[in-house]
């Protein structure tokens, strides 16, 4: 827009030369009156800023349209369609390319397409109504050039846009990338040490079971904030995301089981797939506590050409295959799987505890 | 009673080898005879005192844990190498192609480490989480892996212990044994490119 700005104030400059030297002013009074009002709107754009606002862009439009009749009006009659320059110029191209600039390519058309229309009513408005062919080629050639205008500057708005936003988007991700770095740093050298340290002092208090337990608490910590300070600095692909980092957060919501995730790497997933597994998994996980009275569970994802497979597998009751307690629960599950085009296979006996296991297609890169 | 297990530990962190020996003398299965904070005095302690299983941080100040790997693989053939590390995957396999035997993470309980200290002995000790890695790792990897290793790595992956794998496969505990110890071999062997990459996770 400040570009635009500059464009109004040139214009403007050169209507006040083409006033003050061109010489063929016959009506000084109105050019004077014209050269007022445009100054006057120039000045209040400048100052106001305005950016988007429609009236003002409406406003400014109407302007250019009284320019051009007027042009005509201050100059002897037929200077509009000779080479001589005129008192309008070019200002009336700065409202062109301002609607351009907000409105695109679309507001851009539609003010070259106004503007250009707007020439033979100035003509007729001026009692020039009879054009040699030559004459009428030009008119149209000057019409048409305001909507190519317009529609050129509505391109390059657009694409200076599409330039911006993704230069902030790559700062943006340059900044979370090194802020990344810092804390997984941070959790590696201080956090990490420090608790182990932690830890290995809680073993050597003779606190008993008791103590035992803190520790392996705090062990288990240490597991989640390990995967957190190595999981993938660039982050899952766009629309993609961590199958493990999911099932991270399902296993963490399920505390009345102690859930050990073993995963090599993050799994990027399309997002839709990774929100359909957590979610099997985690009816998987609310079913072992209900029923399987289980001292451990393994969660585990495997990542082979063509598919992941998901294991569920606890060391509870178990269940004999006729029974049906978990049928309700096998058709749910079964049910999401099978939207993804996967299948899952349960294997169980009495007291040799439950493995559920979801095969899920998908093409896993390296990572 | 079978004799204890003589260990070496070798780390830079004086409390981490005081937890090691804490955590082995409650499991009451296998005694810390040595302790080393640098590679020097660890090959040094190694030639002079007779120990079964040395579990090697390869993380030491100063110098790597693989130079101390080499050492014992060289000079004492016979002791049986566990590496116990915060180290990636990546990285263990390095230990494990100068000829480690097995991996532990820092984060293992004592019940855990006292339970590999004493099956490093007779098998590998692959963690549930390097087993997943070599799943997904040894793809395309030459020599391949055979299904049934691959059977056992993905059983490995899911929490069993080699018991449960022999009966989940069908298969003696004697051949569970040497399918880890296949899979060991293999994973010490890397191409070319692998090692490159491997390289530069290290020095990063």
């Amino acid at each position: 827009m400040l570009l635009v700005l500059a464009l109004r104030w040139l214009a403007f400059g050169w209507m006040v030369v083409v006033a003050l030297l061109s010489g063929q002013i016959d009506r000084p009074v109105e050019a004077g009156a014209a050269l007022l009002v445009v100054g006057c709107w120039t000045a209040w754009l400048t100052v106001a800023a305005v950016r988007r606002a429609v009236p003002a862009l409406v406003v400014d439009l109407g302007v250019a349209m009284a320019l051009l009749v007027v042009s005509g009006y201050v100059h002897p009659p037929f200077a509009m369609v000779t080479d001589h320059p005129t008192f309008a110029g070019i200002y009336p191209t700065a409202a062109v390319t301002a609607w351009g600039a907000v409105h695109r390519l679309r507001g851009g058309i539609l003010a070259g397409v106004v503007l250009g229309l707007t020439l033979p009513i100035a003509y007729a408005a001026n009692g020039v109504t009879r054009l040699s062919f030559l004459q009428a080629l030009s008119a149209v050639g000057w019409g048409l050039s305001y909507v190519v205008l317009g529609g050129v500057v509505g391109v390059v708005a657009d694409k200076v846009d599409l330039l911006n936003r993704q230069a902030v988007r790559s700062g943006e991700r340059a900044a979370r990338l090194a802020e990344r770095h810092r804390l997984a740093a941070r959790i590696h050298d201080d956090v990490l040490q420090d608790l182990g340290r932690l830890r290995a002092r809680l073993g050597e208090l003779p606190g008993g079971p008791r103590l035992a337990a803190v520790a392996e608490d705090i062990a288990r910590q240490e597991v989640v904030l390990r995967e957190l300070a190595r999981s993938d600095p660039a982050g899952p692909a766009l629309g993609a995301a961590s199958l493990r980092d999911r099932l991270a957060v399902v296993a963490r919501r399920h505390e009345d089981v102690p859930v050990r995730l073993v995963a090599a790497g993050p799994v990027p997933l399309p997002g839709e797939v990774v929100a359909e597994i957590g979610a099997a998994v985690a009816e998987l996980l609310t079913n072992v506590a209900k029923h399987a009275d289980a001292r451990q569970v393994w969660l585990t994802v495997l990542r082979e050409p063509g598919h992941v497979t998901v294991t569920v597998r606890d060391d509870g009751a178990g269940f004999a295959a006729a029974d049906t307690a978990g049928l309700g629960l096998e058709v749910s599950v079964r049910a999401r799987v099978e939207r993804l085009g996967g299948r899952v296979r349960i294997r169980s006996r009495p007291g040799a505890g439950t493995e559920v296991e979801l095969l899920v297609p998908a093409d896993v890169g390296e990572g | 009673m079978e004799e204890a297990v003589r260990v070496l530990v070798v780390d830079d962190h004086p409390v981490t080898r005081d937890g090691v020996r804490a955590g082995l003398e409650r499991g009451g299965r296998a005694v810390v005879v040595a302790e080393a904070a640098d590679a020097r005095t660890a090959c040094l302690l190694a030639d002079r005192v007779p120990v079964d299983v040395a579990v090697v941080d390869l993380r030491l100040a100063g110098d790597s844990g693989l130079d101390v790997i080499r050492h014992l693989r060289r000079h004492r053939p016979a002791v049986r190498i566990l590496v116990l590390s915060q180290a990636l995957p990546r990285e263990v396999l390095v230990a494990i192609r100068a000829g480690a035997h097995g991996w532990i993470t820092k984060a293992a309980t004592a019940a855990e480490l006292d339970e590999a200290v004493t099956a490093v002995l007779t098998a590998p000790v692959i963690p549930p989480e390097l087993a997943a890695h070599l799943v997904g790792e040894l793809h395309g990897h030459t020599p391949p892996l055979t299904d049934r290793e691959r059977d056992v790595l993905r059983c490995l992956a899911k929490g069993y212990d080699n018991r449960e794998i022999a009966d989940d496969l069908g298969i003696a505990l004697r051949t569970v044994n040497r399918h880890l110890e296949n899979i060991r071999a293999k994973s010490g062997h890397h191409r070319r490119s692998e090692l490159i990459r491997i390289a530069r996770d290290l020095h990063d």
